[in-house]
């Protein structure tokens, strides 16, 4: 299967020299209450894929009064739950099922991480062309 | 070398910040802007756009 070819994404950054580019992917995420396009992080420093609990209502998944699974960070840790979230990735077919951990107000709205992104998509990051490249691993 | 990469401060300011904002397909546009997805998403109703919330440029982030 081909690479699928992918742009950086810039952000203004005041820290960062004004911008702060990122490889963000758009998702076609699948919900009770249709579907919902939405751009991804894609961070192979995150243990686990996370959305912002907003999205969850977006999607019309119930959001529980307990938050059983506790997600760590650099700046702390929150409190969040778990539910399956079905998506396809721009450029790709295929419906993915991952278990997706909710989170109020996570650092970006939608990370993937290694747990299930990675282990579906080999990943090639070309930074300094300005893009990064997906393809299904084997 | 020319970077292909997307520059969206072209369109994203300030005062999109911390706020959910829903972008046209090609990153030219900002269609929409609330600070609740939910109320983003009826105003914006079946408009084929890209949602996302607008990082803060005050922080630098280590995921």
């Amino acid at each position: 299967m081909d690479w699928k070819e992918y742009p950086y994404i810039g952000h203004l950054s005041k820290q960062l020299s004004g911008l702060s580019y990122r490889p963000l992917v758009e998702l076609e995420l699948h919900g009770l209450t249709g579907t919902h396009r939405a751009s991804a992080l894609i961070d192979s420093g995150s243990e686990a894929s996370m959305m912002d609990m907003e999205i969850a209502e977006a999607l019309g998944i119930k959001i529980p009064e307990h938050l059983p699974i506790t997600v760590s960070g650099v700046s702390g840790s929150k409190r969040g739950f778990s539910s399956p979230v079905s998506f396809k990735v721009e450029g790709f077919d295929d419906v993915f099922t991952f278990t997706v951990i909710f989170v109020s107000e996570p650092s970006f709205d939608i990370v993937l991480g290694q747990q299930d992104f990675f282990r579906n998509f080999d990943i090639e990051f070309l930074r300094n062309e300005g893009i990064f490249r997906l393809k299904r691993s084997v | 070398m020319k970077l292909k990469s997307i520059d969206l401060t072209k369109i994203l300011k300030e005062q999109h910040e911390n706020k959910w904002v829903a972008l046209s397909r090609d990153y030219t546009k900002v269609m929409g802007v609330n600070s609740k997805l939910k109320d983003l998403k009826e105003k914006i109703g079946d408009e084929d756009v890209v949602y996302m919330k607008v990082p803060s440029s005050d922080r630098i982030y280590a995921y």
